[in-house]
């Protein structure tokens, strides 16, 4: 732990990654307790003001107070984020793990319904999702979800074969090993690595997808702030000079985007040097 | 008087440049070989030998290598002297494939997969000679035809992962030859081939150098293709040139503690006895980052004295067109 | 390469046959009510029944799917309640002007990433490729829809260079292949053309940046490993001049690799330019499914959803095949 602590500091790019995501999560837990302004406050008087010192961010149509509002955007947005990435990563990893294990027809049928998953481009499946199962937080975080098992079936899957060839594990079996003795000592060691690279890119898809979501309507519904929520928003103001209600809220998913994908290069790199694009 | 040789190699010294420090890989080796000869470059790996043949072509700049001292003489025909080792990039790139070329170790990996056989001869041939494309393409056949593939017309369109180890490295010598180069370096060519396709390739160089009159520098840590194929043998170590003989004489006689061990060590030249074990020269090569002050062979030599371990012996011409790098080489060759 | 081809047009057909499931059962079999889903919120119960009845929802799903696949490939993709209109043509009408977004986004992508790359590859300098990977993550980060307001905010509302969110501009005299640029062009106006070009300019860039920056960093990636292949040093040795050592010889090799990703994108920007076309209002097949999911108006959503899943499938095939074809190593095997 100390060692994976020390070698972040070292890399320049696993270190902006890591602290600009600490720095959300930090703006995202202690910000409430440290700017008092109520973000569902409504003061007409107050509508569409610049950023200042009182507004940090502005103000937005109805005076709610923008630095508030993307505070608990973040809470909303990354909380949501990492519970769909824990959700995907287990639900999508334990079905690679199956099929990898026992092959088969199980795993052909598995592997098919994945592909058919992957033909759909994620947000437009997200999108399905969330209006089969009714405009809202829940459905748009299924749909999300849906979207990202494929990535972790088939990284697990890939896994789970590629070690089976391995000759420790023909061994380990040889001398009677049952699958779950052999997943627990064997597999999921070796595996965790690859999950939390795939985890990082999944965590800033989630963040993207649940903001393209809630842009066009279907995701967390207002007044909940959702940075998506906020752009849209913002769009209508965006060309009569109020630029503040867009550019924050789209500047935070941005921020969290980068640092999920930069964390998942750097352990890409670390564990894998030879997968994807290596550096 | 004899002619001057075509590649007159004086003092040379490569070095790169490494995290762990400066490596020496070509310390002080001197050599030269007359147009039309073979001389055969032997030693393990790590001695120096395939750095010497790369620095001759200037290309270990790309691993963060360079030329530190020496010169490196080459006179292609038509009179002219130049030094290699000062030469400007662009004009060294006229030369490489022109006056000297280079056939490498792994056929398999040495040609481009999207292009075909065809046009990866015809590029040199259109580099070097500005011919048109139709011409080009007939040179390329004809070298293909000259070494030895059978109905080029047909191949000469191929992709090179159409063919297999051997048919490769033939159309490897007919890219190096498509510009009648005067020397040719060889560098490993048959260690990655089948035993007999070995000797067709050595066969192959034999009968073009014939042809051709080139030079050729062949490089090998095999005793047995050396006998075949050089007229004249130079063995280096760590870095040196520690013997450089006529072929029948260094097999004859081997002056050099090190070369004698070399040539023990082949299964065969020592009459086999039940009782008798082939014999190995002990130990291992030093690193280049740490070697010895004195005789980098004697840490491994069974006559190595204090006066061995005090200096680098230097490369003594011993008469007969010999040198040996040993004080105690009459000793030595009992 | 028969061999080759015959795999991959199989594991399409299977992979169009997954989707089209999946697309089925996303609206069809999910808590919803479907009727009220075609039909709209406000329609009455009589007006439901119908609905039902039509759709054949008291049949076994495994009908209803049948029913589904074949009204689908026979061309009755439903009817539109919103635009009123039946929902094939509406879609095929709008079609072009997504491709022509999705195609322009995508040749500004490659060609501005082959440029980068090659440049960064070829000067070996250290500061290049770390600028590189910076504007590499920074540019798959950004959300498109984000970066489109700020395009919009700055080049439009500020500096005026472009045009705003109008959409695509004056429409050329004959619609032939519906591409705006082209058609400008085969009707000899050329200043259209460019007025065409410069309605594209915007949410292209917008749309183009995430693929930019992950094709760029691939190709740099595919670039370097191709740089250290011992036929390089062949070629070095050749005496070929650096120039043509990368551009005949180590592009080449490095792009085939790229390529299949490439495809992969390009499948993905057709259906995914949804919030981008929003912004613009263009009036593509994104901005018809937004309607289409405001106004509740679920056949048009229906038919995109399936019509994406296969233009991805198609799309990736047909990369698939060119590989195949431009691959010395596939073609003659």
């Amino acid at each position: 732990m100390t060692r994976a602590i020390a070698r972040t500091l070292r890399d320049p790019e696993m270190l902006l990654g890591v602290s600009i995501l600490a720095l959300l999560v930090l703006v995202a837990c202690v910000g409430p307790f440290v700017w008092r302004v109520d973000p569902l406050k409504v003061s007409v008087l107050d509508s569409l003001l610049p950023p200042s010192w009182k507004h940090p961010m502005g103000t937005d149509d109805v005076g709610r107070d923008v630095f508030a509002r993307f505070i608990w955007g973040a809470q909303v947005s990354m909380g949501v984020a990492l519970a769909v990435t824990i959700v995907g990563t287990l639900i999508g990893g334990l079905l690679g793990l199956i099929a990898g294990l026992l092959g088969g027809w199980v795993d052909l049928t598995l592997s098919r319904i994945m592909d058919a998953i992957l033909a759909f481009p994620p947000l437009i499946l997200a999108m399905a999702v969330a209006i089969g199962l009714g405009a809202g937080m829940v459905s748009a975080m299924i749909g999300v979800v849906l979207a990202a098992i494929p990535w972790y079936f088939r990284l697990l899957r890939g896994e789970v074969m590629r070690l089976r060839g391995m000759m420790y594990v023909e061994s380990a079996r040889a001398l009677g090993a049952s699958n779950m003795r052999l997943i627990r000592l064997h597999i999921l060691p070796q595996t965790t690595s690859t999950i939390l690279m795939q985890a990082s890119s999944v965590f800033s898809f989630s963040i993207v997808t649940m903001a393209a979501l809630g842009f066009v309507g279907l995701g967390i519904q207002p007044p909940v702030p959702e940075w998506g929520t906020m752009i849209t928003e913002g769009l209508a103001y965006a060309l009569t000079g109020q630029w503040w209600l867009g550019v924050f809220p789209g500047l935070g998913i941005f921020a969290l985007a980068v640092a999920g994908n930069l964390i998942a290069d750097r352990l890409r790199d670390i564990f894998d040097p030879k997968a994807g694009v290596g550096g | 008087m004899t002619a001057a040789p075509l590649l007159e190699i004086a003092n040379l010294r490569a070095v790169f440049d490494t995290p762990r420090g400066r490596v020496v890989s070509v310390d002080d080796v001197s050599l030269s070989i007359p147009a039309g000869k073979t001389l055969g470059l032997v030693g393990e790996s790590g001695s120096g030998k395939s750095v010497t043949s790369l620095s001759l072509m200037r290309l270990i700049a790309r691993s963060g290598g360079r030329i530190e001292a020496g010169r490196m003489i080459l006179r292609p025909a038509g009179g002219r002297e130049i030094d290699l080792a000062a030469l400007p990039e662009p004009a060294m790139r006229e030369v490489r494939g022109r006056d000297i070329a280079m056939i490498f170790q792994e056929p398999m990996t040495s040609l481009d997969p999207v292009w075909s056989i065809g046009d990866q001869i015809a590029e040199s041939v259109r580099l070097h000679q500005g011919v048109s494309r139709r011409e080009a393409r007939a040179r390329a056949i004809e070298m293909l035809r000259l070494v030895g593939i059978p109905a080029p017309e047909r191949r000469v369109d191929d992709f090179p992962h159409q063919l297999s180890g051997g048919m490769r490295q033939r159309v490897m010598i007919a890219i190096a030859l498509s510009c009648r180069p005067g020397l040719l370096i060889a560098d490993e060519p048959t260690t990655a081939l089948d035993v007999t396709i070995q000797a067709q390739i050595l066969d192959l160089i034999r009968r073009l150098q014939a042809d051709i009159g080139m030079a050729v520098l062949f490089i090998t840590h095999n005793m047995g293709v050396v006998a075949e194929i050089a007229d004249r043998v130079a063995v280096m170590y760590a870095g040196q040139v520690v013997e450089e003989a006529p072929v029948a004489e260094i097999f004859a006689t081997p002056r050099h503690p090190y070369t004698q061990g070399l040539l023990a060590s082949i299964p065969g030249t020592t009459a086999p006895r039940p009782d008798r074990r082939l014999p190995t020269i002990g130990g291992m090569p030093p690193s280049p980052l740490n070697r010895p002050e004195g005789c980098r062979f004697a840490p491994r030599c069974a006559f190595a004295t204090d006066a061995c371990r005090a200096a680098v012996p230097p490369l003594e011409d011993i008469g007969g067109d010999r040198k040996v790098r040993c004080i105690r080489w009459q000793e030595v060759s009992q | 390469m028969v061999r080759f081809l015959a795999e991959r047009i199989a594991s399409a057909v299977l992979t169009v046959l997954g989707a089209s499931i999946l697309a089925f059962l996303v609206l069809r079999a999910l808590p919803t009510d479907p009727a009220r889903l075609i039909a709209g919120p406000f329609a009455k119960e009589d007006v439901l029944a119908e609905v039902r009845a039509q759709m054949g929802l008291n049949k076994p799903l495994v009908m209803q799917y049948v029913d589904y696949i074949t009204s689908f490939l026979s061309g009755d993709w439903g009817f539109s309640y919103g635009a009123g209109k039946p929902v094939l043509p509406l879609i095929a009408e709008r079609l072009p002007a997504s491709a022509e977004l999705a195609l322009f986004s995508f040749v500004i992508a490659l060609v501005a990433a082959v440029a980068f790359a090659v440049l960064v590859s070829y000067s070996r300098s250290r500061i290049l490729d770390g600028i590189l990977r910076a504007v590499s993550f920074v540019s798959v980060g950004v959300p498109p829809f984000w970066i489109a307001l700020l395009l919009l905010m700055l080049f439009f509302e500020t500096l005026g260079w472009f045009p705003g969110p109008v959409g695509r501009g004056p429409a050329p005299q004959h619609a032939i292949t519906g591409f705006y640029t082209i058609d400008h062009l085969l009707a000899g106006n050329v200043s259209g053309a460019l007025n065409a070009l410069w309605h594209l300019a915007l949410p292209g860039i917008a749309l183009a940046l995430g693929s930019f920056g992950y094709l760029v960093r691939l190709l740099r990636a595919n670039l370097l490993d191709v740089v250290h292949e011992p036929f390089v040093t062949v070629l070095h040795s050749k005496g070929v001049p650096p120039v043509t050592t990368h551009f005949r010889h180590i592009l080449p090799n490095a792009f085939l690799p790229t390529l299949t990703a490439a495809g992969m994108i390009l499948a993905q920007l057709i259906g995914g330019s949804v919030l981008v076309e929003q912004i613009f209002t263009w009036p593509g097949i994104g901005t018809l499914v937004i309607d289409g999911v405001t106004r509740q108006d679920y056949a048009v959503v229906q038919a995109f959803i399936l019509l994406s899943a296969l233009i991805y499938i198609v799309v990736n095939l047909a990369v698939d095949l060119l590989y195949g074809y431009v691959d010395p190593r596939v073609r003659r095997s």
